[in-house]
């Protein structure tokens, strides 16, 4: 072998290394002694040289190997490369699991389901059905059209002629196909009459829950009610929604409801009712309501939701409040007694009561009674800052915070002064809805934790709250609503066997700045079973006219308290609340 | 020896061809059927979710009530909740003749995308005529369709 250097010490080069035309030196894999110096190496194996190299020295037989085992190394990777391509068909892995999983992938257009609290169906997409022409694909005009005109005899032929003449490649004959009529179109097997698949909204429980659900348009976009402010929720997931509504208790007192306002010739009412341990809404109607498909012939009164945007002074009924506040901050106990008969003045004006009373009244007999004098003088020994601090804390002075976006904002003075102490602790002069109120209702007699209003199901789950009165004033509000119940104004919500109590309103109407000339909110708010209260129920009906049976009266222990006695006799089955105190010999039946 | 590896090699080679290629196969079938039998229950999803809200629709409480009033008599105006031992009705002799049937037809006519449509049929046990008595044959889905066309 020749050896040559060029610039280099002849000792920096190993027993293998020649030297190459290029200049550069060559140097052989396995060599004991690496060159020191820092230049190019080219891997060389001598086997392209000279096949005499392999057998001539002793390293050739590993470098083969080496060389070998490289290539065994490359081609098993692409091997197995080649294998996991034609198993997943070129596909990555990620690609195959979701491949197999299309039953958990979202479908876009479609929109998730709502139920009720025990999985009723309240809302759904289906796909349904459109029809549509393209006029340059019909053949025979006349059988086209007189085809149509017997699956839709409603349509008017010349209407039908002129889509299937048109200029146009596009026309709709119907939307939305019933399966019949799809089928006896597809009998008809006619040329260029086509269908197009579309996702519709339904709501098989009609107007029941129209003002909760709310509604969507045509491209599947909430406009109103829980379908406006779940809309991103509802598009992008298929997870159903579970509200903590009950399609039987809504439907109970939806018809009630309905039932005292056609009795009193109301045009309006409202009821709330609602888990006073979770503060879920269970039913929550607004009359009248509107069928979610006939949003055209919809007017403002049936879309507006008169149970939480809506607010209204509910009078007496505040006076549950007036009382556990007193009893609460005043230290007042139920039996301490008030001078209801001397006339009291408030700066200018002059509280009245409804009737003459005797000269003192107990707290109980304020409540049972509903004494106007008397509560004021509660509110006023507590003051108007507390009186404020405690509405502000059972949540009337603020917009309830819940899962719809329509609610009211409630109306009470700027100026809190010492006459609006007096006429908001009877509930005169504050607006609020018919939902906060039953939701600080619940707070009264729960135990005294107040919770925000929800209509979402909780699961039994526990729901923080805050503590707005003493479990033992509450215990107390609880004996003094079962008492206005059986000894004074709710009498006629006495629903046998469900201890119900509770408080009546009566409230004038605002009208023009003043209040209107002899019309009124009825309104009856209350707990059932008193001595531990699961539920508190709100009936509201609005501007009732009095009738015979109710003896000329139209206040709420005449309108809204006998509604409540219904709904509370339906409801009680149905929520599980076990009848009490009454033998099984007694038949009850109206 | 470099004759024999070369050999082993090729066989080698030939034999991992044919084994891709029956893998490749065996995988596009698989994944063809994979792709069927997601758009079955794809489909079949769809029939179900049809039906839910059709059960949905005629499980409306106004409907129960009206139902309840027409056969079995019962007034919520009265709604009679607590009475005697004595108010209950005798127990009937033969359970099947208090039982309504439902019988359901489904016919696999391919006529939309909903597939097979369910024509749900009420039929009552007649002891007059000792058969079945038709009732009621209620297109749900057609109605549920009409109201929103309405």
């Amino acid at each position: 072998m020749t050896r040559k250097y060029r610039n280099q010490p002849e000792t920096a080069f190993g027993e293998n290394e020649r030297w190459h035309p290029d200049g550069r030196v060559r140097a052989a894999m396995g060599d004991d002694a690496p060159p020191m110096q820092t230049q190019k190496f080219v891997l060389d194996s001598g086997l392209s040289d000279n096949g005499a190299a392999a057998h001539g020295h002793p390293g050739t037989s590993i470098r083969l190997a080496f060389v070998g085992l490289a290539f065994l190394l490359l081609f098993a990777g692409i091997g197995i490369r080649l294998y996991h391509l034609a198993a997943t068909l070129g596909g990555t892995d990620a690609g195959m699991r979701s491949s197999t999983q299309p039953i958990i992938a979202h479908r876009p257009g479609t929109r998730a389901q709502i139920f009720d609290r025990n999985g009723e169906l309240l809302a759904a997409n289906l796909d349904v059905t459109s029809l549509f022409v393209d006029p340059k694909d019909v053949l025979d005009i006349e059988r086209t059209v007189n085809g149509l005109m017997q699956v839709f005899p409603n349509k008017d032929p010349n209407w039908i002629r002129a889509q299937v003449t048109s200029d146009s490649r596009f026309r709709w004959i119907q939307r939305s196909l019933t399966p019949n009529q799809e089928l006896a179109v597809r009998r008809l097997g006619l040329p260029g009459v086509r269908f197009s698949q579309e996702s519709r909204r339904f709501y098989p429980k009609g107007d029941l829950v129209s003002h909760i659900l709310g509604y969507t348009g045509l491209d599947n976009e909430g406009l109103a009610g829980f379908e406006r402010s779940f809309d991103k929720l509802l598009n992008n997931s298929d997870e159903p929604i579970y509200l903590s509504l009950d399609i039987r208790a809504q439907h109970i007192v939806a018809e009630e409801l309905q039932y005292a306002m056609d009795d009193f010739s109301a045009p309006a009412g409202a009821a709330v009712l609602m888990d006073t341990s979770t503060s879920e809404i269970i039913s929550m109607v607004s009359l009248p309501t509107f069928d979610p498909y006939e949003l055209d012939t919809a007017d403002e009164d049936m879309l507006f939701n008169r149970a939480s945007l809506g607010v209204y002074e509910l009078g007496s009924i505040f006076k549950v409040f007036t009382v556990a506040m007193a009893m609460n901050q005043g230290g007042v106990r139920p039996t301490d007694e008030y001078n209801v008969a001397r006339p009291l003045f408030v700066g200018r004006w002059e509280i009245s009561d409804f009737k003459e009373y005797e000269p003192y009244m107990s707290v109980a007999e304020i409540l049972a009674r509903s004494s106007n004098k008397g509560s004021a003088q509660l509110a006023l020994d507590v003051g108007g800052p507390e009186q404020q601090r405690f509405l502000r804390r059972i949540g009337l002075l603020s917009e309830p915070r819940y899962e719809l976006p329509e609610v009211g904002r409630p109306g009470f003075p700027r100026q809190w002064g010492k006459a609006h102490t007096a006429t908001i602790s009877y509930g005169q002069g504050i607006s609020v809805s018919p939902l906060q109120v039953t939701n600080a209702f619940s707070a009264m007699v729960n135990g005294g934790t107040y919770r925000e209003p929800t209509l979402l199901r909780t699961d039994g789950g526990y729901r923080p709250g805050s503590q707005v009165i003493r479990p033992d004033v509450s215990e107390q509000v609880n004996d003094l609503l079962r008492f206005v119940v059986t000894e004074g104004t709710g009498r006629n919500a006495d629903a046998q066997g469900y201890q119900v109590g509770g408080k009546t309103g009566t409230a004038d109407i605002a009208s023009g700045g003043g209040y209107a000339e002899n019309r009124r909110n009825s309104s009856f708010l209350g707990g059932f079973p008193m001595d531990n209260p699961r539920y508190s129920l709100l009936v509201l009906v609005y501007d009732p006219v009095p009738n015979e049976r109710s003896y000329g009266y139209a206040t709420g222990g005449w309108v809204a308290a006998p509604a409540f006695k219904r709904m509370v006799e339906r409801l009680g089955p149905i929520l599980g609340v076990a009848p009490e105190g009454i033998s099984p010999e007694i038949i009850i039946g109206d | 020896m470099l004759r024999l590896s070369v050999f082993a090699w090729v066989i080698l080679t030939l034999i991992m061809i044919i084994v891709l290629f029956n893998v490749k196969a065996q995988v596009e079938h698989h994944n063809r059927e994979l792709i069927r039998v997601n758009r079955a229950i794809a489909e079949e999803q769809e029939k179900i979710r049809v039906l839910k809200t059709e059960w949905s629709y005629l499980d409306h409480p106004d409907r129960i009530a009206d139902l309840a009033r027409i056969h079995l008599g019962y007034d919520t105006e009265q709604r009679p909740q607590i009475g005697q031992m004595m108010d209950l009705p005798a127990r009937a002799v033969n359970r099947d003749a208090a039982t309504s049937v439902l019988k359901i037809n489904v016919t696999n006519e391919p006529i939309s995308r909903l597939g097979p449509q369910l024509n749900a049929e009420v039929l009552e046990l007649d002891s007059e005529i000792g058969g079945l008595r038709h009732i009621a044959s209620p297109d749900t889905l057609g109605e549920l369709i009409q109201q929103l066309v309405d």
